[in-house]
């Protein structure tokens, strides 16, 4: 690079929001010229819009990005990164499945031209693939849609590092090893690492962090839109970045974490009601012999573990597997790790507000009756008085503010979601399914929805809740924690400290990478 | 929950809007449906400034032939707001297939006309059962779904057509054109048909699903809705409309022919669209969609009193459509 | 929905070895073409004479307009969208083609390009609003028919004898068809499937999102597409005049069902960019000579259109058949 200023990226006070959610707040951050840093955090701290901001696919609100010296305002879009050096992996993978590798190659290898162009291009690519992943396996006339998930990763990966027209100076990579097993983990972190001493430069962010702590130079660690710390990877530990990245001010409930080990470990957590059997897990234990797991009347469950280790589909098919009606059965549900079965029926309260949430078109009011339309009607039609009176009711109950004839899209997230909330609790049903609802909520309101969760629990609801926030787990009477789908560990939620959960969710040992979800996301 | 019924009404007041006549003026400047009631009426009294025709009669002959479109319209509609690229163009062979099957039954004996109606509605509603399996269960795009049925129903009738000659029930026909008064009666019943799905797609469990499920398929579905079934039961309702349609304009036109329904097919969509309702789906106007096919009706009324060509009546139709959807603004996009 | 993903994959088995093999040797286009074969055989069987070099032209000439449409259809469903108007479009070309063009060429030849340039319009519409392709080409195609008519009321006019002549070409060593149809089809395949810019489009039609990430215009890829399927358009337009003779508003009116058939049966699908240049010349041919077929044997011909609307409902189901048996075979 003709610019050799110590710094390929310099990002100085970028702000974005989306509607009311202030996705990035005022981020700050610095990488070096072949240097490898880490961005940690949850889903929604705003991780992945601040790297859209750094390579220009977004435009942010305030603050500026440097690259390779040049400097532009963060408000601006750039039209061919790759033009600056900047590459790009994203989450979701931009592999055209209808193609061929070789042709997959030369749409990312502009130098790729003339008669030979798949030539040249599978040349460059496999040079990178080769040494990136040895024993890749990948032919050049295969097409990409009969391509293993691993093995689109890697072509992602390698074309980045490809010395196309513009040389890579900065590479972004968004979860580039979710599914790569750990030998190719392994030869990829050493192929950026001797990229790096070339002057490469790479950012990574990834939920495992173990990865991070050991290959990379610097960790970020992002919550709320902020960046909140800067960790030495020599020096960090799992546990001090979750501890950052949860920001929870739980000294008080620190106790020490429950002795590591490899196999099952359960805690003397017993049901805390005697009530009858709501939801019933059943999974196969180490010996052959099945485990069950069930839950009671009036108890609330959390799920807990790191991300992507099975709580999602687990608590998806408690839903996929309640009766329509109070009380009822249906046949019980298989996954790949449990055979489910409920009584009675279910409501369903998703943190991923805008694809599993809301109804963007409809007003507030709509979107809370939707789910409890069949006690509000007579004779087929909807009672607009006795909607008005369930919307009414649980405006006052969960404090939602604003009229209800407001455009749900015209509220904050936090006021979204205790619209959603609403809307579940309104059915009034056996079961009330969370699935991290308070992500991206602010505190107070966080507060309001433990308060409501325990009386909808006093009053006979069972909760079952996935969170991705441990602090969370404590307003639990029993958490699960699950390791690689199954069911590893029950606790009280007095035990559940983020210690404990963090030491039961690793098992003492590295976690197989895994990601169950990224087939139901 | 349980102290629903212990809370007093009176304090309902607080989270409603007060309706002032600012905010419903608001309201209504707002609607979507405003732009094809403002078209109906300029193009109503273009027809009357330059044919000099009464404005009364003008409109009368028009609602009145604009009912079958808006009968039709109704079912496109349904399948137009349940989503995930749902279109339906096999209605317009539907409407030709039951004008035959019911005017056959009929045989120009009113007492054959429930019979008739009957037969007409379930050709559709089978006809839009296949249509719905097509596309829910073996995966097929909703055009192509719809259009192979459509294919199909075009060589069925084809074949079946030439050894019947079907005669509408007069009492049908009478129907169709009677007036009280001013009023045509089957304009009436037009409006009232209208009335009653905009109350199933506004006030029903059923049409809020509908609509839920045209804007989130996902998101409906961890509300207890069944988007697979909701969808597949507008396909359904849109073969039994446009059944519908076609025993009435084959009784108004004096019976069945093959051109029958031609027409309908693009119209059919026009309407839906001119009314304000998301062509991706998740919000269904039937105001607008009634405003929308008397200004078509009209629009043709205007073109044939000024002579405009068959051609020009194609160009108009058809730029009419494409400009709409160009300048409709779609509420969720992002960019 | 397993833990890892071994780098080494499990060994295969030896027909799922053998189905890869078969795939990438003969890729989309095998089967669509050996259908096409046989549905020539049977002919040859019930009248050998259409094998002699007349006989091929006799049944061959009045697919190619057939062949165009089907390539035009083949560019819109490589962008992921479909084109209801192609047959309208055809019908307008023939007719400019009958009218305007032996009044004045250089007056028609505008208003040809001026077609082909509203098609351009079209794509960028449809990109840049993301609007349906479907509704706004069924409009256009209203639009379409309505000049066609303005142009020329009932049919009528004259196509010019230099294009009568040049479309009728039959040297009489090699069918004026086969050579046609060689140059086309080689063409349309060289260029989709062995240029770079080929690749772009296929890949823009998959992954429009990921295209644009490695820096490449979409708006630009769907109008390139919209504007070959115009150009196809025209071409079969000009085919049509030139054997027919005149101009007709509606002469191309079944293409609309007949061109998507022709993609889908040549192994072509609606997710956008899956298409071979092969597999739809085979596609077309199989469904156009399905239809000669069906006259030979003395069916109606309303029975001609639903025997070929059968053809791409039975592909489709047969389609959709084997996705689900290799849906159920993955989750055991």
């Amino acid at each position: 690079m003709s610019d050799q200023s110590p710094d390929t990226l310099v990002v100085q006070g970028v702000s974005k929001r989306f509607g009311s959610t202030l996705a990035v707040n005022d981020a700050s951050f610095t990488v070096r010229r072949g240097e490898l840093i880490g961005i940690a955090g949850h889903n929604g701290a705003g991780k992945s819009t601040i790297l859209k901001v750094v390579n220009g696919t977004i435009a942010g609100d305030s603050g500026t990005v440097t690259v390779n010296g040049i400097a532009r305002s963060a408000d601006t879009t750039v039209a061919h990164p790759e033009k600056l050096g900047v590459r790009t992996v994203y989450q979701e993978l931009s592999l055209c499945a209808s193609l061929r590798v070789d042709e997959t190659a030369a749409i990312f290898d502009h130098s790729a031209r003339g008669l030979s162009w798949r030539s040249t291009a599978w040349h460059n690519l496999r040079t990178v693939l080769d040494e990136m992943f040895p024993g890749h396996g990948i032919r050049k006339d295969a097409k990409i849609s009969e391509l293993s998930i691993a093995r689109r990763q890697m072509i992602e990966c390698a074309s980045t590092m490809i010395d196309s027209t513009v040389r890579p100076a900065l590479v972004i990579l968004d979860e580039p090893t979710s599914s790569l097993d750990a030998a190719s983990t392994a030869s990829f972190y050493a192929y950026l690492k001797k990229r790096a001493a070339e002057g490469v430069s790479v950012i990574i962010t990834t939920h495992r962090l173990h990865e991070m702590i050991d290959n990379l130079s610097r960790i970020y660690v992002m919550r709320d839109g902020q960046v909140l710390s800067e960790q030495r990877a020599e020096g960090a530990t799992k546990e001090s970045i979750v501890t950052a990245m949860g920001l929870a001010a739980h000294e008080s409930s620190r106790v020490a974490p429950i002795a590591d080990s490899s196999t099952v470990t359960t805690t003397d957590a017993r049901p805390t009601t005697a009530s009858e059997v709501i939801v019933r897990l059943e999974q196969p234990g180490d010996d052959g012999a099945s485990e069950v797991f069930e839950i009671r009347k009036g108890e609330i469950i959390g799920f807990a573990g790191l991300e992507g280790h099975g709580q999602l589909l687990a608590l998806e098919a408690v839903y996929r597997a309640s009766a329509r009606r109070s009380g009822a059965v249906r046949a019980p549900r298989r996954t790949a790790h449990h055979a489910v079965s409920v009584t009675g029926d279910s409501a369903y309260v998703s943190g991923d507000r805008g694809v599993r949430g809301i109804f963007p078109l409809w007003d507030v009011a709509t979107n809370i009756s939707f789910s409890s339309l069949g006690k509000l009607t007579a004779g087929g039609l909807v009672k607009p008085k006795a909607e008005a009176a369930l919307v009414h009711e649980w405006y006052s109950r969960l404090g939602i503010k604003g009229q209800s004839t407001d455009p749900i899209t015209s509220l904050s997230g936090g006021t979204q979601q205790k619209a959603l909330m609403a809307r579940a609790m309104a059915v009034g049903s056996d079961l009330l399914l969370l699935e991290d609802p308070t992500r991206g909520v602010d505190q107070a309101t966080k507060s309001e929805v433990y308060e409501l969760l325990r009386g909808q629990a006093a009053e006979g609801q069972t909760i079952v809740w996935y969170s991705t926030e441990n602090e969370e787990l404590r307003n639990c009477d029993r958490v699960f924690v699950f390791r690689v789908g199954k069911i590893v560990a029950t606790i009280t939620g007095a035990d559940a400290t983020e210690d404990a959960v963090i030491a039961l969710s690793f098992g003492g040992q590295d976690v197989a990478p895994i990601d169950l979800e990224g087939a139901v996301r | 929950m349980t102290n629903l019924e212990t809370r007093p009404e009176t304090t309902l007041s607080a989270p409603t809007t007060n309706r002032t006549a600012g905010t419903v003026a608001l309201r209504v400047l707002k609607h979507p449906a405003l732009p094809a009631f403002v078209g109906m009426i300029a193009i109503w009294l273009a027809i009357g400034a330059i044919a000099g025709r009464g404005l009364v009669e003008t409109i009368s002959a028009g609602i009145i032939i604009a009912t079958f479109l808006v009968i039709v319209g109704i079912g496109q509609l349904f399948v137009i707001t349940v989503g995930n690229g749902g279109i339906d163009l096999s209605v317009s062979y539907v409407m030709t297939l039951s004008a035959f099957l019911a005017c056959q039954i009929m045989a120009g004996n009113d007492a054959n006309i429930a019979t008739g109606i009957i037969v007409a509605v379930i050709a559709g509603v089978v006809a839009g059962a296949v249509s719905a399996a097509l596309i829910e269960f073996v995966g097929m795009p909703p055009l192509v779904g719809t259009l192979a049925v459509g294919f199909a129903l075009q060589t069925i009738t084809l074949i079946y057509s030439g050894s019947v000659v079907g005669v509408a029930s007069p009492a049908l026909s009478d129907f169709t054109t009677a007036q009280i008064g001013p009023f045509p009666i089957f304009g009436i019943v037009g409006i009232v048909i209208a009335v009653a799905f905009a109350v199933i797609l506004k006030r029903t469990s059923y049409g809020r699903r509908i609509e839920a499920v045209g804007q989130k398929p996902v998101a409906a579905s961890f509300a207890n809705a069944r988007p697979a079934l909701i969808r597949a039961s507008a396909y359904v309702l849109s073969g039994g409309m446009a059944g519908l349609a076609g025993v009435f304009l084959a009784a108004y036109s004096g019976g069945p022919s093959l051109g029958l329904g031609t027409s309908y097919q693009l119209a059919s969509i026009a309407v839906v669209v001119l009314g304000g309702s998301l062509i991706a789906g998740g919000r269904g106007i039937i105001s607008g969609l009634w405003a929308g096919a008397v200004l078509l009706t009209l629009l043709t009324t205007l073109a044939n009193i000024t002579r405009l060509s068959g051609g020009w009546q194609f160009i108009i139709q058809g730029a009419l459509i494409v400009l709409v959807l160009a300048l409709s603004r779609n509420p969720l996009a992002r960019r | 929905m397993t833990t890892t993903q071994p780098v080494t994959e499990p060994p295969r088995s030896l027909g799922q070895a053998a189905r890869e093999r078969l795939g990438t040797a003969f890729g989309p286009w095998f089967l669509p073409t050996l259908a096409a074969v046989i549905i020539f055989g049977l002919m040859v069987a019930l009248r050998p004479l259409v094998a002699s070099p007349t006989g091929l032209n006799l049944v061959l000439a009045p697919l190619i307009p057939l062949i165009f449409a089907v390539l035009a259809q083949m560019f819109i469903i490589a962008a992921g969208d479909i084109d209801l108007g192609i047959g309208s479009f055809i019908g307008l070309a023939n007719v400019v083609i009958a009218v305007i063009i032996p009044d004045s060429p250089v007056a028609g030849i505008l208003f040809l390009i001026g077609m082909v340039v509203a098609y351009a319009a079209m794509g960028v519409l449809i990109a840049v609003r993301g609007l349906p392709s479907i509704v706004v080409t069924l409009g256009m195609s209203f639009v379409w028919l309505g000049v066609a008519i303005l142009i020329l009321p009932t049919p009528g006019g004259v196509v010019p004898e230099g294009i009568v002549s040049f479309v009728r070409f039959n040297p009489q060593v090699v069918p004026g068809v086969i050579i046609v149809l060689t140059v086309v089809t080689v063409a349309v395949a060289l260029f989709l499937s062995r240029s770079k810019y080929g690749a772009v489009l296929r890949g823009s039609g998959s992954n429009a999102e990921g295209v644009r990430r490695a820096g490449w215009s979409v708006i630009r890829a769907k109008v390139s597409l919209y504007v070959l399927a115009a150009v196809f358009g025209l071409l079969s337009g000009l085919y049509l005049s030139g054997q027919t003779g005149g101009g007709d508003p509606y002469i191309a009116q079944s293409y609309v069902l007949l061109s998507i058939a022709g993609v889908i049966v040549g192994g072509g699908s609606f997710k956008g960019g899956e298409v071979s240049a092969v597999g739809a010349v085979a596609g077309a041919l199989v469904v156009g000579l399905l239809g000669s077929l069906l006259q030979f044997i003395g069916v109606q011909s309303s029975f001609q259109a639903a025997a070929q609307g059968l053809v791409l409902v039975l592909v489709l189901v047969l389609r959709a058949l084997v996705n689900w048996i290799q849906k159920v075979r993955r989750t055991l």
